[in-house]
């Protein structure tokens, strides 16, 4: 099962990775990010010339592993998941953390200005959307009485969570695409300023990690988007391990379409809005989740 | 682009699409929120700030004002108060919208008839003349002797916009200050020694 499990997660973020490729460009070519990784990996790698070496190296297998640990949680099928964890729901969350451990070491490992910057601005992003990752995450576990992510799954067989919850969804949904720096919250790549941010001094195989990681890491979000909030693996006609797939790959591509058309937030934007408004709006999304289920139990 | 994607032709076809465009660019989301209070020009020189720039900052300098050919097509500058790089976003927008509406005016009369000024070869002398470029007034100052041009020098609005720079961008996020230097439209030709 565990090699299905890490074949399905390279599929889905080469999916992805094509998707991505298709709303950036507004061409599709399946066989680009195939090309584009087998160049990457043809190409030197340079180390800058004065790298903190020991953060520069394991920067882009930690949020390798970081996209890896909470794909581990996440279920593809009622019994298609690597771990089913009594306490899942808050390790995707612990596992997302180490994304901004990551991105703060590849911003100050290489001693570049660009890359630097663009990690202390992750940090910023994170003080941001980290409460709307966690608040939502406990309503939908308050619906499901459990933190297991199958049980979270099932306890929507009546009714979506996105429907039940719909500011908690809107709100996820957002502070998903912060996590994994997408349009317009990519903030610590910021093409155009930054000239790639945390990216800028990884070449070659090591760029080549760093992308993939990013790419599993949108593909953990958007299942757990599925997950938390749009039934998982349930649907009519097709496995339950399709549904799940095809809602992922759904989720992902909306969040890649949806940030073209928004110009980069402000970085003092983004935190006034989270404290200012999100975490208002998830604070009420608490309270309407504990007053529907005294509704529902009454 | 829009005209070239669908294919039609023509100046009308053109003008369309600039004025679809015009009229779409403000309606970007969260656009205004990301130009706004970037690169204030308030408290700078105001004698640096030329064009779309000073008039993004509520000075409505234009040559083309003391110009009877302009005044007789209805020509008004585009003025904001504003001061950032939002409002010179929409100075330029609004300048684009103005420059349709002179060309079709100015196309749809009669033709005039242009006279080449006809000068005395040996003619010397000095002169100066300002004309209104798309970033803002630029000077030229000649001196002639026995109808040879000795002495040319011209003073474009980059510079003096150029020198506004470290006072839009010390204390910005880099991207912040990125939009602000954006925002003034330097030339490096005309900036360059």
């Amino acid at each position: 099962m565990a090699v299905a499990l890490v074949l399905a997660l390279l599929a889905g973020a080469y999916a992805v990775a094509v998707l991505e490729g298709w709303a950036t460009t507004g061409r599709f070519r399946p066989a680009a990010p195939l090309i584009a990784g087998l160049a990457l990996f043809g190409r030197e790698s340079l180390v800058p010339r004065r790298p903190d070496r020991l953060l520069f190296e394991t920067a882009p297998v930690l949020l390798l592993i970081a996209a890896l640990l909470a794909a581990a949680v996440l279920p593809l099928a009622p019994n298609l998941v690597a771990v089913d964890l009594a306490t899942g729901a808050l390790f995707v969350n612990a596992a997302w953390a180490y994304v901004m451990v990551a991105l703060i070491m590849a911003g100050w490992g290489p001693d570049g200005a660009y890359a630097m910057v663009a990690g202390w601005r992750f940090l910023g992003q994170l003080v941001a959307y980290a409460m709307m990752i966690v608040m939502p995450i406990s309503a939908v576990a308050m619906r499901a009485e459990s933190l297991a992510t199958t049980a979270i799954v099932q306890s929507q067989a009546d009714f979506w969570n996105v429907a039940a919850q719909p500011i908690g969804f809107v709100l996820f949904w957002l502070a998903a695409m912060a996590v994994a720096f997408l349009p317009p919250f990519d903030l610590p790549t910021a093409p155009g300023t930054l000239a790639g941010g945390v990216a800028a001094e990884y070449t070659g195989a090591r760029l080549a990690i760093f992308r993939l990681a990013r790419l599993l890491l949108v593909v953990t979000l958007a299942a757990a988007v599925t997950v938390f909030y749009l039934g998982g693996w349930l649907g009519p006609w097709f496995p339950a391990w399709a549904w799940t797939g095809i809602k992922t790959l759904m989720v992902a591509a909306a969040m890649f379409g949806g940030g073209r058309f928004v110009p980069r937030i402000r970085v003092e934007h983004l935190l006034q809005w989270s404290w200012k408004l999100g975490i208002p709006l998830a604070l009420l999304n608490i309270a309407w989740a504990g007053v529907t289920l005294w509704w529902v139990d009454r | 682009v829009a005209a070239a994607r669908t294919g039609a032709a023509g100046p009308g076809a053109l003008i369309g699409a600039m004025r679809r465009f015009v009229a779409r660019v403000p309606r970007v989301p969260l656009l205004d929120r990301r130009l706004e209070g970037i690169g204030e020009s308030a408290g700078v020189d105001p004698e640096l700030m030329r064009g779309p720039v000073a008039r993004a900052a509520g000075n409505a300098t234009d040559v083309r004002l003391g110009d009877d050919a302009y005044t007789t097509l209805g020509f008004s500058p585009v003025v904001r108060t504003g001061g950032d790089a939002l409002a010179r976003l929409q100075v330029r927008l609004g300048e684009i919208s103005a420059s349709l509406d002179l060309v079709l005016a100015a196309t749809s009369g009669p033709s005039a008839e242009l006279r080449p000024a006809r000068l005395p070869a040996d003619l010397s002398g000095s002169a100066g003349a300002a004309v209104e470029t798309p970033r803002g007034m630029a000077g030229l100052h000649i001196a002639v002797e026995r109808g040879m041009v000795t002495m040319a020098h011209i003073d474009p609005p980059s510079v003096g916009h150029a020198a506004l720079v470290p006072a839009l961008t010390t204390g910005a996020e880099v991207a912040d200050a990125l939009v602000a230097v954006a925002s003034l439209d330097l030339s490096p030709w005309e900036v360059a020694p």
